[in-house]
């Protein structure tokens, strides 16, 4: 079930990259890049390992987070459901069909795009800077999400008023949930990662207008429909959603820092060996390791 | 811990997965310091303020109806002055929490009940309520529950529907819980398993078994994920109902009150007096206050280790003292029973072992309650015990430290031990693997004694599959779609619903949930611990409108758990009459489903609307004060 699932995702996101990447990058930029990779992979060689990172992490050692979670985390649950109580049921008030199935595309599909998609626009940009901005920042939001994850626990609205919700989407598509247990514990619903991540995308690409002014339009459009779906399909608290944006703007405004002022990656690229480097070392390393063989 | 090596590696394995069992629930029992706290003070609840409370339940993921009675009763509430917060938890971590640790004033979910009434026993006994487990989960002590209790287990048959009218009517007086419903027990079945799943019961091991026309790998789904993570069957977090346990061990017999057979198989024995169909055991003499049981020949566990009296003898004990003699040093009575099988271990007195394939079980209760202990499934002495003096063969109980025996069952690692080289059975299907959260499968155990056995039928599936899904919407159009054959766990009742309206629930079986939807009070926690408290909440819950709205109908609203009860209506009417004019409750007739404590509702055109000018009136009778402007005072 799941790997159809994935499939399926993988496919539909596929046809919109191809259909996205002629439109907004160009065959000039994607002709440079070809040239130009490798030393544009260089220079942002730590920012990549620190995003593999953070995405293993939290991949495989959030499990264990979460379990201790109830331990030394705070339940609230009880809170968000006090302070705001059904407000998020003003959807329900668009209950149509068609809109549950335009959010749900939106939820599942779009939101792999939006993520996607930037990663390759601004690595074809000769100015290498907004890439490791856009990693940086995914990192971040990935790692502060996860740590909140640690010390909030929180069910989302359709766990705590699932009578109220008829646009579900685990009642609409339950197949959709075998593909979100394995990204998501329902017991995380603080912040809205989908949020975060949306408006992070949406942020950076009004920030290279000038490189990608087609590309703001759609950005923007899906940086405002996903968080408006997490709601809509009874998955996340309005709360949620806006600490997520609160969580945008802070990440985003924190690896523009890193990145412009303190040229953090750069610097620490530059110390990076060359592949020539690493190759001689690794030499040098065979030949001690053998001498004494000898 | 996939596989597993022989020799000294697989038990130093096995050893340092208990210890870190130990030091895991050791670091999750932290919450046991409120439980002493209420037991030392029962006059305080956690933060010393009557009119605070918490509630305790599962997310609409796991369980849909649990909150919204949740919800209802905490609106009511705090339509009357209480402060009332959600405590929401995972399943498994819910079960810990009030099974366990039983760090909560109230909680919504569901029960096991058994055909038999005893479970009443192990749910309310007194001498259980400092236990850790499934037993007396709300720590009551009630010295006037307690004889009945006992005495419709240990008095004659032909009185014993005396003692249970009694016991009944107390209960609903005493109100430990507010019984709320029973569910419908519909599972979605393929055309492949609809003959077998008309016939048995899905918590009946035999509905397994197949027919002809049963798939060779047999696909159910379940709607939980405590089967993949842990398959001990004494996990106080990850069991509560379900068959699994007995496809993988076998009992002495097995139950006949699941299955509809018309007389078809074989039953045990014509002296008995429970319908139970022969399984380890071929005969049952019945003796005076003891059962001689004849056992089966050549039946082997998965390991190839012949099963004999010694491992019946080894499990009877086991389930009454799992630590088996070592907790309690210096010669204290301390015993470590087991979360579950509860009564059935003080059921059993002693066995005796006449030879390899005789036992003789003798019991402390009447036959009909002793016979229900033969479905307890039994265990390898080789594989638990503490293994043979002076040879080389250890048990995991063997294996263990006394340092590492608790004073509580709830804590103790062996219980919670989820250690694959434990899931060792003699029954008709064998763990081969799982995948966390998602699955775990078991095959066929070929020389399981049913492949040979002429009155019984045989297992079909080589293979059985069960599938985690979350939704039963989801369930169902993959049983529709053929992609799995059954389901394990019961369909919600929207799904349920949905499938009526549409005119497709010719998918559904017609089968009975063996579970009932209850308010849960912490005895030990002030105003739960007042039987007043308890009753007053009781009136502000419309059961009638609970299984209308929430559960869509597909329930029974119940005022007792015990569904095929002996009181007769005007037995019932009389009892509940004298109750509420001996407690001033105005009535007018007798409320059908809520007949001890009638709901405080308003006229019968706003069905689950409370009436809190009489609900306050109620409260106030139970000790609550209110101001004029209807505040509910902090005393």
């Amino acid at each position: 079930m799941l790997r159809e699932v994935l499939t399926e995702v993988a496919i539909v996101v596929l046809v919109m990259l191809s259909i996205a990447i002629p439109l907004f990058i160009g065959f000039g930029r994607i002709q440079t890049t070809w040239s130009e990779w490798r030393s544009r992979i260089r220079t942002s060689t730590p920012v990549i390992l620190l995003l593999l990172g953070v995405m293993l992490f939290n991949r495989y050692g959030r499990e264990t987070l979460t379990t201790m979670s109830r331990q030394y985390g705070v339940d609230m649950t009880t809170v968000f459901y006090e302070i705001e109580g059904d407000f998020i049921t003003v959807f329900q008030t668009y209950d149509y069909t068609a809109l549950i199935q335009f959010f749900s595309f939106i939820y599942i599909y779009a939101y792999v795009f939006l993520l996607v998609f930037p990663v390759l626009a601004y690595f074809a940009l000769s100015d290498n800077r907004p890439f490791r901005q856009l990693l940086t920042a995914y990192a971040l939001n990935y790692s502060i999400g996860v740590i909140i994850y640690f010390l909030v626990i929180a069910f989302g609205p359709r766990n705590v008023m699932p009578e109220l919700f008829d646009t579900v989407l685990y009642d609409f598509q339950p197949r959709y949930q075998h593909l979100t247990r394995e990204v998501n514990d329902y017991r995380n619903v603080f912040p809205s990662l989908h949020t975060s991540m949306a408006v992070t995308v949406g942020m950076f690409a009004l920030r290279t207008r000038d490189e990608y002014p087609k590309w703001v339009p759609v950005a923007v459009f899906l940086a405002i429909c996903v968080p408006l779906s997490t709601m809509y399909l009874a998955i996340h608290w309005a709360i949620d959603v806006v600490a997520g944006t609160i969580l945008a703007t802070f990440c985003v405004s924190v690896s523009v820092l890193v990145v412009d002022r303190w040229e953090l990656w750069k610097r620490g690229s530059e110390r990076l060996p060359t592949l020539a480097e690493l190759r001689e070392w690794l030499a040098n390393v065979w030949v001690r390791l053998r001498s004494p063989l000898r | 811990m996939t596989g597993s090596s022989d020799g000294s590696p697989e038990r130093l394995s096995r050893r340092s997965v208990l210890a870190a069992g130990t030091a895991g629930l050791v670091a999750t029992t932290a919450g046991c310091v409120n439980q002493f706290q209420s037991m030392v003070n029962s006059t305080t609840n956690t933060s010393g303020d009557s009119s605070t409370l918490q509630i305790t339940t599962v997310p609409s993921d796991d369980d849909r109806q649990a909150i919204q009675i949740v919800r209802k009763l905490e609106a009511n509430l705090e339509g009357l002055g209480f402060d009332v917060s959600l405590d929401m938890r995972s399943t498994t971590e819910f079960q810990q929490t009030v099974l366990v640790e039983q760090d909560f004033d109230m909680y919504v979910g569901t029960y096991p009940v058994s055909p038999d009434p005893d479970f009443l026993y192990e749910m309310l006994h007194s001498s259980f309520a400092i236990e850790e487990g499934w037993q007396n989960p709300f720590g009551l002590t009630d010295f006037d529950l307690d004889p009945l209790l006992t005495s419709q287990r240990r008095v004659p048959a032909s009185e014993r529907d005396g003692e249970l009218k009694q016991l009944l009517v107390e209960i609903a007086k005493k109100m430990p819980f507010v019984p709320i419903c029973i569910p419908n027990g519909d599972r979605a079945v393929g055309d492949e398993m609809r003959d077998s799943w008309d016939r048995y019961h899905p918590h009946s091991r035999l509905a397994y078994f197949g027919d002809e026309g049963a798939p060779e790998t047999l696909t159910s789904i379940i709607m939980s994920s405590q089967p993949t993570q842990n398959l001990n069957p004494f996990s106080t977090e990850h069991r509560n109902h379900g068959t699994y346990i007995d496809l993988l061990y076998d009992s002495l017999a097995t139950d006949g009150e699941l299955i509809e057979d018309d007389g078809d198989l074989e039953r045990l024995g014509t002296d008995l007096e429970t319908d139970l169909i022969p399984w380890l055991a071929t005969s049952v003499d019945v003796g005076d206050s003891e059962l001689t049981v004849t056992l089966r020949e050549d039946v082997q566990f998965h390991d190839g280790t012949e099963l004999t009296a010694e491992d019946v003898k080894f499990t009877y004990e086991f389930i009454a003292d799992t630590s088996m003699g070592l907790a309690g040093p210096g010669g204290e009575d301390a015993a470590l029973p087991t979360t579950n099988y509860r009564r059935h271990a003080s059921t059993v007195e002693s066995v005796t072992v006449q030879d390899d394939h005789e036992v003789t079980i003798a019991f402390e209760t009447n036959q009909v309650v002793a016979e229900r202990a033969l479905l307890v499934p039994i265990l390898p002495k080789h594989v638990w015990g503490l293994g043979e003096e002076g040879t080389a063969q250890q048990g995991a109980l063997g294996e263990l430290d006394e340092s590492d025996i608790p004073s509580q069952q709830g804590r103790w690692s062996l219980l919670g031990a989820n250690d694959e080289d434990l899931i060792v059975g003699s029954g008709p299907y064998e763990y081969a693997n799982r995948t966390l959260r998602d699955s775990f499968t078991l095959e066929r155990f070929d020389d399981h004694f049913t492949s040979d056995t002429a009155d019984l039928p045989e297992v079909v599936p080589e293979t059985l599959e069960f599938l985690n899904d979350t939704s039963s919407a989801s369930a169902v159009q993959q049983v529709e779609g053929g992609v799995v054959d059954v389901t394990t766990s019961r369909i919600e009742p929207h799904v349920i619903e949905d499938l009526a309206a549409g005119d497709s629930d010719d998918i559904l079986t017609d089968h009975r949930s063996w579970s009932f939807y209850h308010v849960g009070f912490n005895a030990g926690m002030y105003p739960c611990s007042k039987p007043a408290f308890r009753h007053a909440v009781a009136r502000i819950l419309d059961r009638d409108w609970i299984v209308d709205t929430i559960f869509s109908g597909h329930a029974d609203p119940i005022w007792t758990p015990v569904t095929d009860h002996p009181l007769s209506d005007e037995e019932l009417e009389q009892e509940a009459t004298e109750w509420m004019d001996e407690r001033g409750i105005e009535r007018n007739g007798v409320d059908e489903t809520q007949p001890f404590a009638p709901f405080c509702g308003k006229e019968s055109t706003q069905p689950g609307r409370v009436d809190f000018d009489q609900a306050r009136r109620v409260f106030e009778s139970a000790g609550f004060q209110y101001d004029e402007e209807g505040t509910l005072a902090n005393n």
